[in-house]
């Protein structure tokens, strides 16, 4: 199936926005693995704009952005 | 004594007299350093009844027991005292570079009481103390003043000044270190002012300090400073800043908008996260003394009705306050805002969220044109913000500058008209730039036990909630999840501990999320020379969170003031937190209850004070 990629913010620096192809059954927590995403961010996914549990299934045509809630200042 | 000097300065501006003396090693071993060292020195010599803008006000300026290492991260220190924006107890701490160089003239911390005669400053060389005229800087801005400094004494003399802000005692003035590193919060420019004193200025002749263990202390300087720099977030704040991911704060709903009504604004995020600071106008990355992240902007903007000259960029906390929290994406605005914030000597935050608050009375009709020296305070409009508004605050001009310099709880209080209920504070100091609603509902617990006030650095809750902070060694492994109240009066229990230990210690928390608890204990062994185990360590954050409360006690506080504004609890009306509620009431008895603290007075009981060693302290509250 396909998805497309819209990471936010500072998970820019890990992941570009992309169309992809990714195996049926796939979750959020499996696409930020995929996507080489470091461990040590936390994430949060949203799923044609509504926020997801990373574990629930993807479907084709997705639109996922993946936000950390990394913040400072 | 290793690691500290032991050696404070006395300073009573009044008659000039300066002498350093020592305080009882006792007081280092159980409240470590910083703001709890300040906050034990204050309870033991402070005067209570004093106003915080009288003569007999005490301000002290506290380095912790890293202040000199070249460690990523070791080189903050804080101010403290009675704070003339709350009237209780207040600690600002800033990065920078003044603390190694206290360190290394000899002293770890000043204090300073009385008022000199005419404009002063406080000149420190080694043991050479003396307060010198300073009447041709008063009345100057913050870069001038530091300027002509270098330019008298030399570039290695290191600098606090203060402003015009600070000068005419507007209630939350900053101090800056460098024309660039601030105490902001909580208004000890303001105390500087009523002292008459314009700037501190210390060089250190030698550069060299003793630590207990030099071999351990070595290895672990080599590992930490290499961890620090090598770590994700570390990478993340050197190439974008503190404002890096402010685009996924807004995604989460932490990011306020328009004095904390809303909470999401997607084109916002994009308009003035780091990374276009980044693009647009970064020059130069800097940093505190010898830390390896270099999280600080260098920024120039042309081109622009805001063009500044290549200096200081701004902080997240600015660009917020300065941008979303008043309507304007406007990047270029909020660099030119802090700029004229730091030259004015105001606390960005605090300037900020009154200037929102009265925004939003002007929108309503609390206040009027009339009521501002004809004035109009529109979402958005920057230009009036930054050469009307700013300006006007920092002279206290006109009703407007007299008004909005008392900060936004009195200046609700003065205009009435229920407008304290859209203030955004706790304990009179208003709210920084992370809206519990949406960043995490510890943080609620967070601003409301801060001693001083709304505060997101008082304990590392912002960063346990993101999932950044992990102690296994002591069983603090949270999976929590922001909006909620799961598991967070548990979770405070040790975050306003180790909040506690990193602003005592004076440590940076960027730099020592990375820092384990057994190399924490490993870095006061093998620097002040101490026999810490963990649970001894964590003991004395307890002692210092406990302390700071039975001050403000004694300022007449008790548990009815740990408390937010109706503002920051109401449900959020927009984004991800719309709707939810935050249980502040249950997670706030929870959290009495663990921490053994009465529900009615709001300080620890007798026992709970006795079984962390408080007994003298106990017997002055109960």
């Amino acid at each position: 199936m396909k998805i497309t990629v819209r990471p936010v913010g500072v998970v820019r620096r890990f992941a570009e926005d992309q169309t992809i192809v990714v195996r049926a059954g796939l979750n959020s927590r499996g696409l930020i693995r995929k996507l080489g995403i470091p461990h040590e961010l936390k994430m949060i996914s949203f799923v044609n704009g509504t926020r997801v549990d990373l574990n629930e299934e993807l479907k084709d045509g997705d639109e996922v952005r993946l936000v950390t809630l990394l913040t400072g200042g | 004594m290793k690691g500290n000097t032991g050696k404070i300065i006395n300073v009573n501006l009044s008659d000039g007299a300066v002498h350093a003396d020592g305080l009882p090693e006792a007081y280092y071993r159980t409240y470590i350093g910083g703001s709890g060292l300040a906050a034990k020195v204050f309870w033991e010599r402070g005067n209570f009844q004093a106003d915080p803008l009288s003569p007999e006000a005490m301000l002290i300026i506290m380095n912790g027991p890293f202040a000199g290492l070249k460690l990523s991260g070791a080189s903050r220190n804080s101010i403290a005292g009675c704070s003339p924006l709350t009237g209780h107890w207040g600690d600002s701490s800033c990065g920078g570079f003044l603390a190694p160089e206290l360190r290394y003239a000899g002293y770890d911390g000043i204090i300073i009481t009385g008022k000199a005669e005419k404009p002063s400053m406080l000149l420190i060389e080694d043991d050479q103390i003396r307060a010198v005229d300073a009447t041709a800087y008063w009345g100057k801005g913050i870069e001038e003043v530091n300027r002509a400094i270098k330019e008298k004494y030399g570039r290695a003399y290191r600098s606090l000044v203060i402003g015009p802000a600070g000068e005419n005692l507007v209630r939350y003035a900053a101090i800056l270190n460098e024309a660039h590193h601030a105490f902001g919060r909580a208004g000890f420019g303001a105390v500087m002012g009523s002292k008459n004193l314009k700037a501190i200025v210390v060089r250190a002749s030698r550069k060299k300090m003793e630590v207990a263990d030099p071999v351990r202390y070595e290895d672990l300087r080599k590992e930490l400073n290499l961890k620090i720099k090598e770590s994700v977030t570390s990478d993340v704040l050197h190439v974008n800043g503190t404002a890096a991911n402010l685009e996924g704060g807004v995604y989460s709903g932490d990011v306020p908008i328009r004095n904390f009504t809303s909470n999401f604004w997607e084109e916002m995020g994009d308009a003035l996260t780091g990374s276009t600071l980044t693009e647009q106008y970064l020059t130069k990355r800097g940093a505190c003394a010898f830390c390896g992240i270099a999280c600080k902007r260098v920024v120039e903007v042309e081109n622009s009705p805001f063009a500044i000259p290549k200096g200081p960029g701004p902080e997240y906390e600015t660009i917020v306050a300065f941008g979303s929290l008043l309507g304007s994406m406007d990047l270029a605005a909020a660099c030119k805002a802090g700029r004229v914030c730091n030259d004015l000597g105001m606390d960005t935050i605090s300037s900020g969220a009154t200037i929102a608050w009265a925004m939003e009375a002007f929108e309503k009709g609390d206040i009027t044109r009339d009521d501002m020296d004809g004035v109009e305070l529109r979402w958005g409009d920057m230009e009036t913000v930054i050469h009307t508004v700013l300006p006007m605050i920092a002279r206290r001009e006109g009703r407007l500058g007299s008004l909005l310099a008392a900060g936004s709880v009195s200046a609700a209080g003065e205009i009435d008209k229920h407008s304290i209920d859209y203030t955004c504070h706790s304990k009179g100091l208003e709210a920084p730039m992370h809206d519990p609603r949406g960043g995490g509902h510890g943080m609620a617990l967070t601003y409301a036990m801060s001693a001083r006030g709304a505060c997101h650095t008082a304990d590392p809750m912002l960063f346990v909630e993101m999932g950044a902070c992990y102690y296994p060694e002591i069983g603090f492994e949270y999976e929590l999840e922001p909006m909620t109240d799961e598991h967070k009066p548990e979770a405070a229990v040790t975050s306003v501990e180790l909040g506690a230990i990193e602003n005592s210690a004076c440590y940076c928390q960027f730099a020592d999320r990375e820092i384990s608890i057994p190399e924490w204990v490993d870095l006061f062994n093998s620097v002040a020379g101490y026999d810490w185990d963990m649970e001894e360590m964590m003991r004395a954050g307890r002692r210092v969170f406990y302390l700071k409360r039975l001050i403000n006690f004694a300022y007449g506080l008790r548990a009815r003031d740990d408390d937010l504004t109706p503002r920051l609890l109401e449900p959020a009306r927009d984004g991800e937190p719309e709707g939810i509620e935050v249980n502040f009431v249950g997670m706030k008895e929870k959290f009495y209850r663990l921490m053994g603290i009465d529900a009615e007075l709001g300080i620890p009981t007798k026992e709970r004070l006795e079984e962390f060693g408080m007994g003298e302290e106990a017997k002055r509250v109960w």
